[in-house]
């Protein structure tokens, strides 16, 4: 699946073309089932997730603007972003579902591996850059979706505390994704 | 964040990098989400981040989701009644019931604040409600949704647009530009239908109140000051 098959697919959604979707779907979904699973860590939750992704994607298909990133980077956000609104509002209600069984993963597929592998080399090797406490902590804030309170929570730390720790780290990514 | 007095500014460089990563919450959450309506650069800017991190996604396993999501999710989006019927249609027909509900909500939290809470005859979390308060009070106005027509009720119950100037409200997804709801009307209660692209990020989608030359944006996109951000949250 190349970045243009993706892109047209997106552009033929856009118009309300259901093979369209259905084609989209079967390209992509399982990545962003696991990007949901990540996140959650609870199977009911993520195939919920997995569905407001897609239909959000199934609205918005328009917005996507060819050309500019990577169609897998914004799919992967909608997904990413749609679970963590997910846990967070589990978390805010309280409502802790048993965890589901985890899955058999099959791997991430050649094309993902493929699609901007350039993009990918440079915000991994800044992130390599980091002292490894900092590097783990901005990842697991991007794939479990925790935010400063919670980070807070976890380390035991004053709020601004952790906030000024991983700012710093923000910031050296910042500097080494400039140069 | 009460411990963190400060708000964020537009010219903090790793705002963008905290909105994207989703590292705030709450009235920090908002006030950035404001900046990415009002700001384009900062906007392109949470952009860019959201795309570097996504890298980071890459190495996550695909994990094949049953098949019954996807017949669910054909349910929700394009309604096959014999399937996934627990669930519920996404987006049914128009329902009269619920139509009344918001409205009766509408009034009871306009004009009587300490009402107890609505009965529960009207139906559970059928409305979403967002209260929209300017941050010196100046503005205020409560938004209902029902979420079975998709309708908005927008009742002003202080401030206004100035003279020779409209209100345009707007809904911004979690990713992506502002989307216009409507322009407010001079004065009185307002109605609006949910923008369809909207319809997925219901509720929990941001609202904002802006500033716009008389009978709205010229752009297609906010161009004057945002009075006010308000969440839709289920009643």
């Amino acid at each position: 699946m190349e970045r243009t098959d993706i892109e047209e697919m997106l552009a033929r959604v856009a118009m309300g073309d259901r093979a369209a979707f259905d084609g989209l779907y079967k390209a992509t979904s399982a990545k962003l089932f696991g990007v949901a699973l990540r996140v959650l860590n609870n199977q009911s939750a993520a195939e919920d997730a997995l569905q407001d992704t897609f239909i959000k994607i199934w609205h918005s298909a328009d917005r996507y603007a060819a050309g500019g990133h990577s169609p897998m980077s914004w799919l992967i956000t909608i997904a990413r972003n749609t679970a963590i609104d997910r846990l967070r509002r589990r978390r805010d209600t309280s409502d802790i579902e048993s965890h589901g069984e985890t899955l058999a993963a099959s791997g991430p597929s050649p094309e993902a591996q493929a699609i901007h592998a350039s993009e990918t080399a440079r915000i991994i090797a800044c992130m390599d850059e980091l002292p490894d406490d900092r590097r783990d902590a901005i990842s697991q804030v991007y794939l479990r979706g925790a935010s400063y309170a919670d980070c807070a929570q976890r380390f035991d730390k004053p709020l601004n505390t952790i906030r000024t720790w991983l700012r710093r780290g923000l910031e050296s990514l910042r500097e080494c994704l400039a140069r | 964040m009460s411990d963190r007095p400060d708000i964020p500014e537009a010219d903090d460089p790793l705002l963008a990098a905290e909105l994207a990563l989703r590292l705030l919450e709450g009235e920090e959450a908002q006030a950035a989400a404001r900046l990415r309506v009002t700001d384009a650069a900062f906007d392109a800017e949470v952009s860019a981040w959201e795309a570097r991190f996504a890298e980071l996604a890459l190495d996550i396993d695909e994990v094949m989701p049953p098949a019954a999501a996807k017949a669910g999710l054909d349910a929700r989006l394009f309604g096959h009644p014999e399937k996934e019927q627990s669930r519920g249609s996404f987006w049914p027909g128009f329902g009269v019931a619920s139509f009344v509900s918001a409205l009766a909500l509408a009034a009871v939290l306009v004009f009587d604040p300490f009402a107890p809470p609505a009965p529960r005859q009207f139906g559970p979390a059928n409305v979403a409600v967002a209260e929209l308060v300017a941050e010196d009070a100046s503005f205020q106005l409560t938004a209902v949704l029902d979420h079975d027509t998709g309708t908005m009720y927008l009742t002003q119950s202080q401030g206004g647009a100035a003279p020779g100037r409209s209100l345009q409200m707007w809904g911004l997804p979690a990713d992506g530009d502002p989307v216009s709801i409507g322009v407010l009307p001079a004065s009185g209660p307002a109605e609006f239908q949910a923008p369809r692209v909207l319809v997925p990020e219901l509720p929990g989608l941001i609202v904002a109140i802006s500033d716009e030359p008389e009978g709205g944006s010229p752009t297609g996109q906010p161009t004057g000051a945002v009075l006010a951000v308000g969440e839709l949250i289920e009643f």
